[in-house]
């Protein structure tokens, strides 16, 4: 079975669902938090179990989760008394933390403790990892606050080492080649153009996950079996 | 320069600040306080630099040698949060930038926010301390009121606590959390086999280790007063491979100053419940004597370089 971990209003997410509906693929969201039968054991063993479309299942029937979740919000809870949300929503992020970070099967991308995404950076880290990475930064200053908009006109998506995008290839190689020094699987590198001498823009580690050429490339990854 | 980035008031920060002082050290106060009328301008190149101003003063992130960051969440401070949404969506990339600056000089600072991050999640840090070579509770996370149930059962007794950073107060299970065992359903919940023993708070600063034993019938001794319970603190020396596994973990975890809560149980096994990123050791120092502040003063100096 499949997990794509998400808020509830993703279509995209959704999408990918049904597009791997023969694989059993189904939607994780903060709701399925406040059900019973989540069980995940720190400092000795026992039989994990998680609560996915409101079902409750054993975690090593999952062969795969891609987190589109960067932190549960509080508009994600609703059912929650309003004055517990922001404690809640805190409290579910570090669960998932912890549970996405000890699955067995490949999590895109394996969380850190304060992004269910994977390890995210402001903009201007990620200037600084694409200039040691040998990417050509668009900009080399930043100022805050008033920071200018970034000017991205070509995005490539990276999904483990292949990389989808209308770029020249020259740019989908960088893009690879920066979501290994960030040690992510999945990235969006922004460029402000399509062609070959294009400078690095921004990263992202939320994908679009629309097309099909991303949805297999992505399947293919976690029938691999292994994440970054 | 050393810059030190907090809120004038802070137990710790005025203690390193006054002790900086006292040694002559080149010592600025970044104040938190400031931020609605503080900019950053940062440079990307090889590596990050660029420049801080807080009501017209400019502070350059090329001249700082030490970073020592005792920062609140902003919102708590009430001309922020009285500031309006905008204010707030300032105040926010301000901090980031000098957040970024933080993660990625050459200058030492006490602590990275990458390396601080680990302890907002108690079960993602736990693991963590786990692989350093600590013994830690058999815990469980659940939102189902039975396995909850069997759990206490097979431990008998058995703490609760947050999962995050928040609300962070560990308690004791007893007959009348029974019928509201049923709320898991809510959210996970974290419970874990209570250890018996004896707490120790070590700080690790640089390689230096001080250890504090702590004497207290409470479940959470940080809260010992409100509970009715006592608590004494006094200087221990640890055995030697705790002292090591205690120095170790903080190095793994990237912390050049950190705060361990250790328990060593009746048959001599130590345990590691959690590794503060930011701890208050002036607590510890005025209670012990030790010499916590004039350490983390030494090590933002470049004493020991």
């Amino acid at each position: 079975m499949l997990v794509v971990l998400t808020h509830p209003n993703d279509a995209a997410a959704r999408a990918l669902v049904d597009r791997w509906q023969s694989r059993g693929a189904r939607l994780m969201v903060p709701r399925d938090l406040s059900q019973p039968g989540w069980r995940h054991y720190v400092g000795g063993c026992g039989e994990e179990w998680c609560v996915t479309s409101g079902e409750r299942l054993r975690a090593d029937a999952l062969r795969g989760v891609v987190t589109r979740l960067p932190s549960v919000r509080v508009q994600d809870l609703p059912h929650i008394a309003a004055e517990d949300r922001e404690y809640v929503a805190a409290e579910m992020d570090a669960f998932l933390a912890s549970w996405l970070t000890r699955l067995r099967c490949p999590v895109l991308n394996r969380p850190v403790a304060t992004s269910l995404l994977g390890p995210n950076r402001s903009r201007e880290r990620w200037l600084l990892l694409a200039a040691s990475a040998g990417l050509r930064p668009a900009v080399h200053h930043s100022r805050a606050p008033g920071r200018d908009p970034a000017p991205a006109t070509a995005a490539v998506t990276v999904v483990g080492r292949r990389w989808v995008g209308a770029v020249a290839p020259e740019l989908g190689v960088q893009a690879v080649c920066l979501a290994e020094r960030a040690g992510v699987d999945l990235l969006t590198v922004q460029f402000d153009s399509p062609d070959r001498d294009a400078a690095f823009v921004c990263a992202e580690l939320v994908i679009d996950v629309r097309s099909e050429e991303v949805a297999d490339a992505l399947l293919a990854r976690l029938d691999a079996g292994v994440d970054a | 320069m050393i810059l030190l980035w907090g809120a004038p008031g802070d137990d710790p920060l005025e203690a390193v600040h006054s002790e900086l002082d006292r040694r002559r050290a080149e010592v600025t106060l970044l104040d938190q306080r400031q931020v609605l009328d503080q900019r950053v301008e940062l440079t990307i190149g090889t590596s990050m630099g660029g420049s801080v101003w807080s009501r017209g003063r400019r502070f350059a992130f090329d001249e700082v040698s030490a970073l020592y960051t005792r920062v609140y969440d902003a919102r708590q401070m009430k001309h922020v949060a009285e500031a309006g949404a905008e204010a707030w969506v300032r105040v926010q990339e301000v901090e980031s930038a000098i957040w970024s600056w933080a993660d990625e000089t050459t200058a030492r600072v006490i602590n990275r926010p990458t390396a601080m991050a680990s302890n907002g999640s108690k079960p993602y840090q736990a693991a963590l301390i786990e692989s350093c070579g600590f013994r830690i509770p058999a815990t469980l996370l659940t939102t189902d009121p039975d396995t909850a149930a069997a759990f206490w059962d097979r431990h008998e007794q058995v703490v609760y606590k947050s999962v995050s950073g928040v609300r962070s107060k560990v308690s004791r299970l007893g007959p009348q959390h029974r019928t509201r065992l049923a709320d898991v359903t809510w959210c996970p919940t974290q419970f874990q086999a209570w250890v018996p023993g004896r707490d120790h708070r070590v700080h690790v600063i640089g390689n230096e280790v001080f250890a504090v034993e702590v004497l207290s019938d409470a479940d959470d001794y940080r809260y010992a007063g409100q509970q009715g319970a006592t608590c004494e603190l006094r200087v221990a020396t640890l055995p030697m491979d705790i002292e090591a596994r205690a120095l170790a973990t903080a190095t793994a975890l990237g912390l050049s100053v950190a705060g361990l809560d250790l328990r060593r149980t009746p048959d001599d096994q130590w345990y590691c419940f959690e590794v503060n990123p930011s701890p208050c050791f002036t607590y510890y120092e005025h209670h012990t004597g030790q010499p916590l502040t004039a350490a983390v003063a030494s090590l933002l100096a470049g004493d020991h370089q």
